[in-house]
Order: C-alpha cells, then structure tokens, then sequence
C-alpha cells in the first residue's frame, strides 16, 4: 500500500510537471503561430513558391468558415500535357501543395483547406467533385459563403505546349497572383458589377437565372436590366446575351456612348438578330475591326449514333479555338468543344489602328452559309458562302492598361447563354467574363519556374548509383568494422 | 568530514534507514557492518546523492546533500557496489572522462590519472577496454575514478568484493595511507567481519536500518568483556559436567559445550579457582583453561542475532 | 560547463566508437541511396526539375516517413535506457553535474551525430553537384534544415523514451511509437472539424517539411514546433531522472 502510494505520489508529480510543461509548450506554439509572430522567409532559387503580403492580407481579409479545396487529382492519360513523360501536373501539384499549405497559414485558419489527391478515398473526390460541379483543368476552388472563384490550370501556370515528341513543361506560374486576386474577390465588399441585358433576349427571361447564378457563384454582382446602363451607371461589364431586335432610341444612345467609352462588352448575337439592329453594331464596332456577317451557319454533324446530319446546331472543335487566348487557352487544352446554335459569322474588317482584334472561335472550310434565315434548306450549294468562318473575335487597345478598358468580345451565337450549367459553356462563359474584366492579367504576377532538368547519362548515372548505393553505406560499414577492429586490440 | 544526522530513508513500506547518525572526520576509516538488506547500500547511496533521503539531513565536506547536492558530490569519491564502466571506452578514456566530469582541470587532468592509476597498478590496463578487465581490476578503476578529484571524502560500498587476498591486503594499505596520510574521510560498508576488523578505525555495525552500536573495535569488544568468558578443555564428558556446573556455581552460564570443550561465562574471576577444585574432585583432568577473546564475529552475532550479552543499542 | 563539455565529448566519442551505430549508419545511407537513385530514375517531376529533389529526400516520400521515426530511437536507446541496463548510470548522476547537464549533453551528442545521418544525404546533392546537376541550394539547405529539426524533436522523444526502461527494445520501439504518433496522427485526423483538426493542421509535419522547409520556405513556426516539442520532451526525461530526488 505504502509502495503504491509512493509510486501514485511519484507519478501524479511527474504527470503534474510534464502537464505544466506541456501547457508552456502549447501556449508558446499559439502565441508564435499568431500572425505578428509567424515570419516565413522564402530562399527558394528557381521559383519563389511563398504568397506576397498582398495575397497574405486578402487570404486574412477573408470570412470565417471560406474554403479552399485543391482538385490534384491524376491527369488524363489523353492529356497533351502528360505526353512523352512530361512532369508539368507533378511540378505543379508541388507548387499547389505549397500554395494550399500558405493558404491554410495566411488565413490564419479562416479558410480551411482540403486537398483533394490521388491519396484521397475516391469517394470523398467524388463528393467533392459534384458539390462544385468540377471540370477536368479546374484547380483550386476559393469558397467564401456562396461566392466561389474557380481556378483553372491555364490561370495559375504557364507551359511549353508538347512539340517535336518533347514533353511539355512548365515555364512559370502566377498563383500567388491567382490566389490573392480571388481572394480579394471573395473577401472584399464591393463586388465587380455586371449588367445582363435582358430587353431583348431571343429566350424565355427565366432561362437567363443559371447564367445569373453563375456570375454570382465565380463572385460578381450580376444583375438583368432592361435598358442599357446609360454613362453614369458604375456597371464594370455589360453582356447583351442575344438580341432579336433593334434598341429603343435611349438604349442605342447608351450603347454607342459605352461603346466609345471603351467599357468591357459582352455582344452576342445571331442569325435571329435582324439585319437593322446588326447594322447598328456593325457601325459601332467598326473601329474594333470586325463585324458580324447576315445567315445563319450550318456544318456537318456527327450525332452520338454516327449519322450525319446538317444542321445550324454547330459545334467548334478545340482544333477551332485559339491556343494562346486566355479565354480558349483551357478549352483547347483539355480538347473540348463548344456548341453554338442559331449562330452567325463574323468579318475581320479594316478597323483601327488602336484595337487589336483576334478570332478565338472558328470554324473550317466544312461550314457554310444558309442564305435564306426563314426557309433554311442545310444543304450546301455551290453558292452558298463557305468557311472557315469567325464565331467569335476578341478585341482589345493596344495599349490597353488598366483592368478590361477596351475589350470586347462578339461572339456569332447567344445560345451557350441558356445553358451554362453544361460544362463547357460555363468554361468558356467564365473566362470570358474574367478576361472582359482583365482579371487574366497573365503579363503581372508571373513567377517564373526554373526548371532544372536532369538527364544524367548512362555513364553518371551508373556513377550516381554506385556511389550513393554501395561506396556510401559500403565505406560506412567499412569504417564501423575499422572501429570495431581497432577498439578490440 | 561526513555527518549523517537522524536519516529515514523509507521504500514505501519498507523502512530502509531509520534514525541513522554518525560522523565520520578527515584521517577516520569508518566501517559499516552489517549483513545483506541491512542498509549499507542505500545509506552510501543517499550519501553519494544518487537517493534522496525520506527525512533528516546529510553533509559531504560541510555541504548538505539536498541544499547544495552537486557540492556535495564533488567532495565525494563513491565507489559503486558493482562499478561499471562503460564498455566501448578504454580505462584511460574513462578515468580521463571522469576526470573532466569532476572538473579536474585540463592540465592536470592527465597527470592526475597516471598518479592514480600508477596507485593502483592499473598503467598496464589504461588501453584495454572496460568490457575486457577482471573483476579485480574493474573494482580498480572504480576506486580509481572514485580517487580521481581527490575529494576529502570517500563512500566505498564493498570494496573487496572480487579481490583476491593479495589484492584486498594492498586495497587495506592504500586506503589506510589515503586516511591517514591524507586525512581523507572514508566510509566504506562491508559484510566481510576480517576486512573490518582489520581496516576501520571504528565500526558501525546496522541492522534492518537501525545503528547498532559504534565505536572503535576496543571500544565495542569492552561491551562484551563485562563479564569474563572461559574456554576450557577436560579429558572427560564435558555435557554432563556441565550440565551441573550451573547448581555448583551461582551465576555461571555455559555457553556452549562440544565433547570436552567447554565455553562457560563466569559470574567473576574468583570463579576460576574454586573450578579447577571442583573438576579435580570428580577425576576430570583440566587440559586447558583460558580466556576466550571476544572478536567483532562475536559482537555481530551478539548484535544481530540477539544472542545473549547483547548490549544496549548503541550509535 | 566543463564537465557539461566533458559528459557531452564523451557521448560523442562513444557513439563514434560504437561499431553497431555504424550499422545504424550503413542502412540509413543505404536506403537514402535506394531512394535518391529511384528518384532520379522513376520520378519525372524530379527528372524534369531537380529543384524537386530536396522535397522528395526530405519530405514527401513514404520511405522518408517511414525511416526518419525509426532511426533516432536506435541512436538514442543507448543514451539513458543502455546506460541504466549497463549499471553505469549511478557513477554518472553521483557525479558532480546536475541532471539537466546530463540530458542536454546525451541530446546534444545525439543531435551532432545525427548530422551524420542527414549529412550523407546531403552528401548526395554533393555528388549531383559534381555531375553538372544544377541545384536549387536554397531548397537542399531549406530541406536539410527542416529533416534536422524533425530529427530533433524525435531524437527528444527518443530520448524520454530511453529513460523509462532498461529494455533495449522497449526504449526503441516507444519512442518510435511515439514518433509514428507524432507523425501520423496530425495527418489523419488534419480534416476532422473542430479544435481536433485545428491542432491536427498545426501539429501536421509532413506538410511542415514538404510544403515548407524543402521548398524552401523557412517557418519560424514550424521551427518553434520542432524546438519547443524538443524542449518539451528533454523537459520530461528531466523531469523523469530528477523524480528520483524528489522526496516522496
């Protein structure tokens, strides 16, 4: 009893010390782990992989309870980007997996993060997956509340496409820039303000919600208006989603002062657009260089079941988008399509010398014209205009500088408006936004990855080996023998 | 100087050390007798600071053992019951080592250990390992290293252990010369009786913890010469006669009784006279008549095993 | 301090002397050699960017995970449990040197030659240097330093764990317990909600070293962690070897 009670004594003194102990350490550790007291410096060489203060400051700025969750999931074996060996997913899952261990310590535990690999239980991905609606190529999804940035690939790094049979690699990412600017998307108060014109929509108005909806989920402040915002509306970005007649005196003199003002436009319209009100953008488009064709466009058709049909329910190949184009740049990559219908073409025209004009969206030599918009035959005659044809062209000023002044983006067809839950139409109506709000910014924020690439030959290599595997560990027991030898004399 | 003054030391319901005090001065051997679990051990090890004593106060050169513990320890040589070294170092390494943990000082640090080590015999022995000495010379370099700072006090718990007769018979003379001749304190425990008897300059015998008596051997053997003990040897039956001695005469005790041999305890000296007489008269012829001397053997049975003629606990 | 420096030469030299530590030694160099040449041959992130290599060495291997708790306990169960098992324990705290100078200086001489250990590896960058391989240093040093400390800290527990027993086995295999423990359990329990999560992320060391110190990203937290779970550990085999003066 004695003994037992000196043990108990012994024990609950050794317990009470390391418990006090224990206390002091967990204090000191919360008190380091505090933001004045946590320094974190970044030596690394080839590529900084640290956040700056400013995506540190907006990752603190957030809301309690906002989410990161990081999709790093295994490549496509169909991938480009995973041909000939190339290691551009595995680099960059390693930059993310830095980027997602900052996120967590910069927001000081406000956003929580999830990292979603190939170690994860796939039913967790999955989950995960339909909660966000997860595309293949997107990234990291940022979730403050309802609001959520989504980051794709082509946002966050920079590659070397695959050419000659060499791998692609990647050359530079902007994560920090990507992290920080969503961030401040979703933490910060004002949001950027988006006027859907919805006066004269060739749709039911309804079918206009998802669209609304996903303008509000990437963090924006969209809202449907029936007139045009005249010049003393702060609206940041105007989308027309189809128009299928022409404007009220007071909405073309708001359109042709916002058009001259050089705010961001969204125009789509389409075959249903009648010729007078296509005329009036013609006109105001005409320094931008382009301008959109009368007859709706047809191309051959290979349905699920391998028949061939023509129809005007066209789809644009990713051998149709363009490669470099921060709103295609992800399409193209992940060789998706998008469908267009009821869709007109675009003329390259002589415009100004202060815009820059691209085509992002074409069709080949296979489409054609129907001339006749109330009696379409879809067939082809040796008459009717054929492709390729331009379905949507993005202009920009060359010395465009600040945020999207100047950019417009036409597009021959309103329909991917309808549905943007469809994967590849809300791709596509993302970027475009983003990048009609200069949110790509791909020039800033740029770090540039060094790679340091290794193809030992056959000669080191077999040098590599034998020294790290047997001359290493062999002359370590060889010493230890030595010792043993030398210590027993 | 070592003092111990009223030490408990207690293992939960074992009562290790009770009420334990003593002195031992510079230039004194103290020897610390008694039989095995008796205390020895835990008391030197209190005293070396590796146990903290339950209650009551201990000091090493002045310095108390709880108050000023790493003092105390550097004023102490202590050597082990069972020293070991560790054995992938060599005994000059070690006695080196030890050399530097007791803050020998640099310079010194060499000589001192081919001083101490030339004392023991153990030049030969500086570089082989530890694992590969004898017992002997095991014990050797524990007394070595307990030498190495030359503190003024030394707590040796079985020393002789493993030597053999050569080896304890130059064990006795260093310790004696370190002693008195370099007015060191020694305490050292033993439940060898011979090693005692012949080293300490006083005893300390303990049992189950407690002192039993102190004193130097003169000192404590006096306690049992208060009454004159007789060894005597007859040519007959010595168990019946002595079963009659008793009646014959008053107060006299026969101690033991083997063949002839008698050990009989008188009541006083004029006894021995009247039993020459008496032995004469019954045809028994008196071959040897002679004191017995008393030997630190006897006052240990005496103490410890409660035979008769114990003395009063002493300490 | 100078028998501090005395106990702590010692130790040093007795791990030095030691033929099975150079065992130890061999089959840590050994499987660091498996590992770094399978990097450079099966991993393409690691073929296409060497500036990946520190990471994989010092962080986000399984292997590395499954050496780095293991090793320390095998250096530091000679250091206290060994000792005790041996007998030579008693000289050693009846010597004049508190019982914190005894743990620092057996920690101490642990943690200078366990630089040994990551030292080799180090060795290897070296190696690749010499080959033209260019190298992102500041990731090798940033990784270096990261598996040091995580080293450190199971080096500590290693060491709490040698002072509980005499038993070889029993001092090796608890503090490889508890470094699998320390190691494991954050990131199991990293996406439990709550308080539990919350210490689990902060508690979380492969992401200390992989997403941190061997990309090279110095944390002054993550080195507290290290330090200040060091100290707590060196703190509690004090307080274990000193609970024996305590007067019960």
């Amino acid at each position: 009893m004695g003994a037992l009670n000196r043990r108990l004594r012994l024990g609950l003194l050794t317990i009470a010390a390391g418990l006090a102990g224990m206390a002091l350490v967990v204090l000191m550790l919360r008190a380091l782990s505090q933001p004045q007291l946590r320094y974190r410096w970044d030596f690394a060489g080839t590529s900084p992989l640290a956040l700056s203060q400013r995506s540190a400051a907006a990752l603190a700025a957030m809301p309690e309870g906002s989410r990161a969750t990081l999709f790093l999931d295994r490549p496509s074996p169909q991938d480009p980007l995973t041909f000939y060996g190339s290691a551009v997913y595995p680099n960059a899952y390693a930059v993310l997996r830095v980027a997602a261990e900052e996120i967590r310590i910069q927001s000081h535990g406000k956003v929580e993060v999830q990292v979603l690999d190939e170690f994860t239980a796939p039913v967790k991905v999955a989950a995960e997956k339909a909660r966000l609606g997860h595309q293949y190529g997107q990234m990291v999804y940022l979730e403050a509340g309802e609001k959520r940035r989504i980051l794709r690939f082509a946002e966050l790094f920079r590659i070397d496409q695959p050419v000659n049979e060499q791998p692609a690699r990647l050359h530079s990412h902007r994560v920090d820039e990507a992290l920080g600017d969503a961030a401040l998307r979703l933490g910060r108060g004002h949001l950027p303000r988006i006027a859907v014109y919805s006066g004269l929509l060739p749709f039911p108005r309804e079918d206009l919600g998802p669209f609304l909806q996903l303008l509000a989920s990437e963090g924006y402040q969209a809202a449907a208006v029936e007139s045009l915002p005249g010049p003393g509306d702060d609206w940041d970005l105007l989308i027309i989603p189809g128009q299928r007649g022409p404007l009220l005196a007071a909405d073309a003199e708001a359109a042709r002062a916002w058009v001259e003002q050089d705010r961001p436009l969204f125009l789509a319209l389409g075959s249903f657009t009648p010729a007078p009100a296509m005329e009036f953008w013609n006109q105001q488009l005409a320094p931008r260089g382009a301008a959109f064709l009368e007859g709706r466009v047809c191309k051959k058709f290979r349905g699920a079941t391998g028949l061939t049909a023509n129809a005007d329910h066209i789809a644009v190949t990713f051998e149709g988008m363009q490669a470099n184009h921060a709103i295609t740049a992800d399409l193209h990559l992940d060789q998706r399509w998008l469908e267009l219908g009821s869709a007109q073409a675009l003329d390259l025209t002589e415009g100004s010398v202060d815009y820059a004009r691209e085509t992002i969206l074409w069709l080949d030599g296979s489409a054609w014209i129907e001339p006749d918009e109330l009696q379409p035959t879809f067939q082809p005659s040796s008459r009717t205009p054929r492709g390729p044809f331009n379905m949507v062209v993005a202009t920009s000023r060359w010395d465009e500088q600040d945020g999207g002044r100047g950019r417009a983006l036409l597009s021959g067809s309103a329909t991917y408006f309808v549905d943007p839950q469809r994967a590849l139409a809300r791709d596509f109506l993302s970027s475009a936004t983003r990048w009609l709000l200069g949110e790509d910014q791909s020039s800033s924020g740029l770090v540039a990855l060094q790679s340091l690439p290794f193809r030992p030959t056959a000669a080191q290599h077999a040098r590599l080996a034998n020294l790290s595997i047997l001359a290493l560990p062999g002359a370590t027991l060889l010493f230890g023998l030595l010792v043993f030898w030398r210590r027993r004399r | 100087m070592i003092r111990v003054d009223r030490l408990h030391k207690r293992f939960g319901a074992v009562q290790a050390v009770r009420d334990l005090s003593f002195e031992v001065p510079p230039g004194e051997i103290l020897g610390f007798l008694g039989p095995n679990g008796a205390g020895k051990t835990t008391t030197l090890r209190i005293l070396s600071g590796f146990l903290p004593p339950s209650s009551g106060a201990a000091a090493v050169a002045g310095h108390d053992l709880t108050q000023a513990s790493i003092q105390a320890r550097r004023a102490t040589g202590y050597l082990p019951e069972s020293f070991v070294a560790p054995p992938e170092l060599r005994v000059g390494e070690y006695l080196r080592f030890r050399a530097g943990l007791k803050a020998v000082p640099g310079a010194r640090r060499r000589r001192r250990v081919a001083e101490v080590t030339e004392m023991l015999g153990l030049g030969p022995r500086l570089r082989q390992p530890f694992s590969a000495l004898s017992k002997g010379f095991r014990q050797r370099v524990g007394l070595a290293d307990a030498l190495l700072a030359d503190p003024p006090a030394l707590l040796l718990d079985e020393p002789f252990g493993g030597l053999d007769p050569l080896q304890r018979q130059e064990f006795r003379e260093l310790l004696r010369g370190l002693a008195h001749d370099h007015r060191k304190a020694v305490l050292f425990s033993s439940h060898v009786l011979p090693e005692v008897e012949e080293l300490a300059d006083r005893v300390l015998v303990i049992d189950e913890g407690r002192a039993l008596a102190l004193g130097s051997r003169e000192e404590l053997l006096s306690r049992l010469d208060q009454a004159p003990r007789q060894r005597l040897r007859i040519s007959g039956d010595g168990a019946a006669l002595g079963r009659k001695l008793p009646e014959a005469f008053p107060g006299l005790e026969v101690l033991a009784c083997d063949g002839g041999e008698l050990l009989l305890q008188l009541a006083d000296a004029g006894q021995r006279g009247a039993l020459f007489r008496w032995f004469a008269c019954r045809g028994e012829e008196v071959l040897a008549f002679h004191p017995d001397t008393p030997t630190l053997e006897d006052l240990f049975r005496v103490l410890v095993a409660g035979a008769p003629g114990a003395p009063e606990e002493a300490a | 301090m100078t028998a501090f420096t005395a106990l702590l030469k010692r130790e040093v030299f007795s791990l030095l002397v030691t033929p099975s530590v150079y065992l130890l030694l061999g089959v840590w160099y050994l499987l660091n050699g498996l590992l770094f040449v399978y990097a450079l041959d099966f991993s393409p992130e690691v073929q296409s960017d060497l500036s990946l290599l520190p990471q994989y060495l010092f962080g986000s291997s399984l292997l590395v995970w499954l050496l780095l708790p293991a090793f320390p306990p095998l250096v530091t169960l000679r250091l206290l449990a060994e000792e005790h098992r041996l007998g030579t324990l008693e000289p050693l705290l009846t010597a004049p040197i508190s019982d914190a100078a005894v743990v620092l200086a057996k920690y101490l001489s642990a943690s200078i030659f366990f630089l040994l250990f990551w030292g080799g590896v180090l060795l290897l960058f070296v190696l690749l240097a010499s080959l033209g391989a260019q190298l992102d240093w500041a990731r090798v040093v940033g990784g270096f330093c990261g598996a040091f400390l995580c080293s450190l800290l199971f080096l500590a527990t290693g060491l709490f764990a040698s002072s509980w027993s005499g038993n070889l086995i029993l001092a090796a295999g608890g503090g490889a317990a508890l470094n699998y423990l320390l190691l494991f359990l954050p990131a199991i329990t990293e996406n439990a909600d709550g308080a539990v999560g919350a210490v689990a992320r902060a508690a979380h060391i492969p992401n200390m070293l992989d997403r941190g110190f061997a990309a090279g990203l110095l944390d002054s937290y993550a080195a507290a962690y290290f330090l200040g779970l060091s100290g707590l550990f060196l703190f509690l085999t004090w307080v274990r070897l000193v609970s024996r003066r305590w007067v019960p």
